[in-house]
């Protein structure tokens, strides 16, 4: 650093000086100055290290001293104290008069309370789907991510096809040998007559076996599941209702305990009521659930699913299922003893990839993501808008003594009322058209919605960008500034407004809507 | 006429004293100084661990002479080194009755630190000291 340089350095420093240290005097700000060079040539004679220590610790020390000044100037300056009692009433004359402007202006209200409730809808809809189809998992299981699915992989001429359906033979096995899952359990869901003579209707039941319900950890909202040794060959047939089937058909009775139900014609004793929402591993709807006696699991294939010891991994789990499966080869049906066993995530489809319900959520995620900014690009683009129509009642304000924050807070306000009152609408569109959503998404409803939101989006994307940097524009507060003792509402200005209030609305909301 | 005495001033509103204002009156109390020579004393007696800006001292010095701790005062006898156009400070009675209100506060709070053994004097044996 040359002498020329360290003077023009000093320079600087007496330039900070003079912008940050407005309340020290010149003479102050000259020995500060002077005292400053001499640390510095001092420093410098030392170490080019301890020159640079100097100017860090300067540094620092100034934007400390700027802060404390500037926060002590804000206490002189409000003498009144700043408690919440003391500034709820201009608070709440705050509040009245936003909503009051809000209310003047209703079709801007209304276009802007609209994109927000849509936006915010579809943003709130499609979080709880995702949040259900991939991160929480079925309603009512404990800890989800220690569930894992059983797979079978069998090599065709075809390709590999996966599936997850097994014989009771290798269920048993894997339930008889293994270490790596703390309980193991089958079910599968089939149509099913359900109900006697003109009131009987065909429902989904589910079927279990073995630990079942142990291995989801559900807690049964009225009665009990099915202990893990039982089978209907002993205990009877007996079922349990899903809550929905239980405030359909039994009125919600608590005293159903006991009571019989028919299913394919035989008459199940009713053991207990699963908890609401309850639909075992899977998403679909489960209207009951049924034991498995000896001759109807052996007539069929399962779904089985284990809960996994703490310090097992869904890695191996497979690798375990694999070393199951060879060893118990011969006592297996011939068709499954050339197949490859895995293990999988409860929240993956029956390819044992992830769902399609998951991807198209994870989908619908990014696009309503991509929906809530171009609704809130919209909804700043209206705001600004409407705030430059407002110049002169702004200056008005100024020139009475409105300070900026005040103005502020009003413009602000505003604007959370109307995040306030789009939220809350939202929240209901969210409650209504989640289920509608969630039936669209499961098997054969799918494929409609992501393309209404990607031609929405498709649809509203310029007008919102290319206006922006009108509305910023016209919102250039300065302009609002008393300038040379007028008000500056009453000098041109680049927006230029109709003369009608509701034209000016309807320009407003067309400029944001189209290019 | 009778003479009255004046009243003197309550160095309570003024403390606690920001830390960078005690160690500039500290330096203040017994001779005049000015604002370098103030920097150098600060990191004199604290072996260079504090070490004020210059920025942090001038804010100072306007809070305390608009306090009346300090006054402004000419340049000492027999200082001969610097700038003649410097400023010189010194403490006035009041700011030594600051300095001395500050330091009993601290004294105080340096006794709790020492009843709570926070400054890791180990314990009698005993478990229990002797009155």
């Amino acid at each position: 650093v040359t002498p020329r340089r360290r003077s023009r350095l000093g320079e600087i420093h007496s330039w900070v000086l003079r912008r940050v240290l407005t309340s020290l005097d010149a003479a102050d700000r000259a020995d500060a100055a002077a005292d400053f060079n001499w640390l510095r040539a001092e420093a410098w004679r030392r170490s080019s290290r301890a020159w640079l220590r100097v100017w860090w610790r300067e540094l620092r020390a100034l934007a400390r001293t700027w802060w404390e000044e500037r926060r002590a100037a804000r206490r002189s300056t409000t003498a009144a104290p700043r408690t919440a009692r003391a500034m709820a009433p201009a608070f709440a004359y705050d509040v009245r008069h936003a909503a009051r402007g809000l209310v003047r202006d209703r079709s801007v209200t209304a276009f802007a309370l609209l994109s927000l409730v849509l936006g915010m809808g579809v943003n709130a809809t499609t979080i709880d789907l995702v949040d259900r189809l991939l991160l929480r998992g079925p309603d009512a299981i404990a800890h989800p991510d220690r569930l894992a699915r059983i797979y079978r992989r069998l090599d065709t001429p075809v390709g590999a096809q996966t599936s997850p359906w097994l014989p009771l033979e290798t269920y048993e096995h894997l339930r008889d040998g293994t270490h790596e899952f703390a309980v193991v359990g089958a079910y599968g869901v089939r149509d099913t007559t359900v109900g006697r003579a003109a009131d009987s209707r065909m429902l989904l039941v589910g079927m279990s076996l073995g630990g079942f319900f142990r291995t989801l950890g559900t807690v049964p909202e009225v009665g009990r599941f099915f202990l893990p040794g039982e089978v209907a060959d002993s205990a009877g047939p007996l079922v349990v209702l899903s809550d929905s089937l239980w405030r359909t058909s039994f009125s919600a009775d608590p005293a159903v305990i006991g009571r019989s139900l028919d299913i394919d014609g035989v008459p199940h004793a009713v053991v207990g009521v699963a908890p609401p929402g309850f639909t075992g591993p899977d998403v679909g709807r489960v209207d009951a659930w049924t034991l498995a006696d000896r001759r109807s699991a052996g007539a069929y294939n399962w779904k089985v699913v284990g809960r996994l010891r703490p310090g097992a991994s869904v890695a191996s789990a497979s690798a375990e299922a694999q070393r199951l499966h060879i060893r118990a080869t011969d006592d297996e049906p011939k068709w499954i003893g050339n197949a490859f066993l895995l293990a999988a995530p409860i929240t993956y489809d029956d390819t044992a990839s992830e769902s399609i319900q998951a991807r198209i959520a994870t989908w619908m995620a990014a696009v309503s993501a991509i929906i809530l900014t171009v609704t809130c690009a919209n909804v700043v683009n209206l705001l600004l808008v409407r705030l430059a129509r407002r110049q002169r009642e702004i200056g008005v304000r100024v020139a009475l003594g409105g300070s900026r924050s005040r103005i502020m807070r009003l413009v602000a306000l505003e604007g959370l009322l109307l995040v306030v009152a789009g939220g809350a609408a939202s929240l209901w569109i969210a409650e209504t058209a989640g289920p509608v959503l969630a039936v669209a998404l499961f098997p054969g409803g799918a494929g409609w919605a992501p393309a209404a939101v990607a031609t929405v989006v498709l649809a509203r994307c310029p007008g919102a960008i290319e206006h922006l940097p009108e509305g910023l524009k016209a919102l250039d507060m300065r302009n609002a500034v008393v300038h040379e003792g007028r008000a500056p509402g009453l000098f041109p200005t680049e927006v230029t407004a109709p003369a009608s209030s509701a034209r000016r609305s309807l320009l407003s909301i067309s400029t944001v809507i189209h290019t | 006429m009778e003479l009255m005495l004046r009243p003197s001033r309550d160095p309570r509103p003024l403390l606690p004293l920001p830390p960078h204002d005690l160690y500039i009156l500290l330096a203040l109390l017994d001779q005049a100084m000015h604002g370098y020579g103030i920097i150098q004393d600060v990191a004199r007696r604290t072996d260079g661990e504090t070490a004020l800006g210059t920025s942090t001292v001038y804010a100072a010095l306007k809070r305390l002479l608009a306090a009346g701790v300090i006054v402004e005062t000419g340049r000492p006898a027999g200082e001969r080194s610097g700038d003649k156009r410097r400023r010189y400070y010194r403490a006035t009675p009041f700011g030594h009755t600051v300095a001395r209100e500050a330091a009993s506060d601290l004294a105080r709070l340096h006794g709790l630190v020492r009843e709570a053994k926070l400054l890791g004097r180990a314990a009698p044996a005993s478990g229990r000291s002797r009155p």
